[in-house]
């Protein structure tokens, strides 16, 4: 058995292809004596806040849990393993709890007091996953995950209540983002497009993140030409085609501002909406003569987006 | 799962370890990594924990 002594969020570990077991794989291998397998128990440990295994140190971000994991990879001769899988699946959930010993380790070397500590596969953890991100109404969200996680060579598609689509293959994920007026048109009837706009920039920051978390890397794509009613074959494909180049900014109209030499004033004008904070940002450029040189809007994709739009304006002004 | 040289093979599993939400709630970070000997203390206690889990589990099957 080979485990390290860290604890790491679900979404550190339930990542696509499961890079952790081939981690954990590779440094069991290097542990071995020439000589061939000998069954050992193999902990990995540091003496500084350093792991020393960059590709399995935990990020121990604030406010990581309610559960954390330590994982742990059981090696042995194919025969016992295939077994002690079987064992696996039809134990551990039921009748896994750790014992008093293992308790006291954690309470003792870590400082914890935790609620409850059991031993489950892989498989009990993606159903407990599966089970916090519907209770969360998040289970649109499990979907993308489930798929990126079982079936990677799938191409798969996904259309949440506010309008968000999604499409995902293995650990790529693609989506459209509108801007506000591209939003409205395509809701034409809404009495209120704010506060609609506003729930979907909701549902777009916190899929993005959540998929992110779980080491999806997330391609913001041009919501024009729509994506709308493709299925996952074609919109994929035309999905990848527009994805945007910056994906931490959406530009209206889409390219840098040029003929700035004569600007006068600049400024910048933040739209936030109360649960969001900023959604968008208007930078309007005017000659001395109140010439307009430029006016478009700006929609940070990521957090680092706002400070992205900020510098770039603020330089302009300063120079 | 991958085999390490010829009969070899591999199959993972997770200890999870449940906090109180209020500490989650209240921003806490999780603590560093064990000490290498803490390490192999924790991992030892896993290894005895899931020997007793699968000896109950045969001799209920027995």
């Amino acid at each position: 058995m080979i485990m390290p002594g860290a604890l790491y969020d679900l979404t550190e570990l339930l990542q696509p292809g499961l890079p952790f077991i081939e981690t954990l794989l590779e440094l069991y291998r290097g542990s071995l004596p020439q000589t061939g397998f000998v069954p050992q128990i193999v902990a990995i440990g540091s003496e500084t806040e350093q792991f020393p295994v960059q590709a399995l140190a935990p990020l121990r971000r604030p406010g990581s849990g309610p559960l954390l994991a330590i994982p742990l990879l059981f090696v042995g001769q194919a025969s016992a393993i295939d077994k002690l899988q079987e064992q696996l699946e039809s134990v551990l959930l039921e009748k896994g709890q750790a014992q008093l010993e293992t308790e006291n380790c954690l309470r003792q070397d870590w400082g914890l007091q935790p609620v409850n500590l059991s031993y489950v596969t892989v498989n009990d953890l993606c159903a407990l996953l599966k089970i916090q991100l519907e209770n969360a109404e998040l289970g649109k969200l499990w979907q993308l995950l489930e798929s990126a996680l079982y079936r990677p060579n799938e191409r798969t598609r996904v259309e949440l209540d506010t309008g968000n689509i999604f499409f995902l293959e293995g650990n790529q994920a693609y989506s459209p983002y509108y801007t506000f007026d591209e939003w409205q048109a395509l809701h034409p009837n809404l009495s209120d497009p704010t506060a609609g706009y506003s729930e979907w920039t909701k549902q777009q920051r916190t899929y993005f993140a959540g998929l992110g978390a779980h080491g999806i890397e997330v391609h913001p794509v041009a919501g024009t030409p729509s994506l709308a009613g493709l299925c996952e074959n074609k919109g994929l494909d035309k999905a990848k085609r527009q994805a945007l180049s910056n994906p931490g900014l959406l530009r209206e109209p889409d390219h840098d501002p040029d003929n700035l030499e004569d600007a006068s004033i600049i400024l910048l004008t933040e739209h936030a909406l109360n649960e969001l904070g900023p959604v968008a940002y208007t930078a309007l450029v005017q000659a001395a003569d109140g010439t307009v040189l430029h006016l478009g809007n700006e929609y940070p994709l990521q957090p680092s987006g706002i400070a992205m739009i900020r510098d770039y304006w603020g330089a302009k002004r300063s120079a | 799962m991958d085999s390490l040289q010829p009969n070899l093979s591999a199959t993972p599993a997770v200890l999870t370890v449940e906090l109180d939400m209020r500490a989650v709630a209240a921003g806490a970070r999780p603590p560093a990594p064990l000490s290498p000997n803490k390490a192999e203390k924790m991992a030892h206690a896993i290894a005895a924990d899931l020997e007793k889990s699968w000896a109950r589990n045969s001799a209920n099957t027995a």
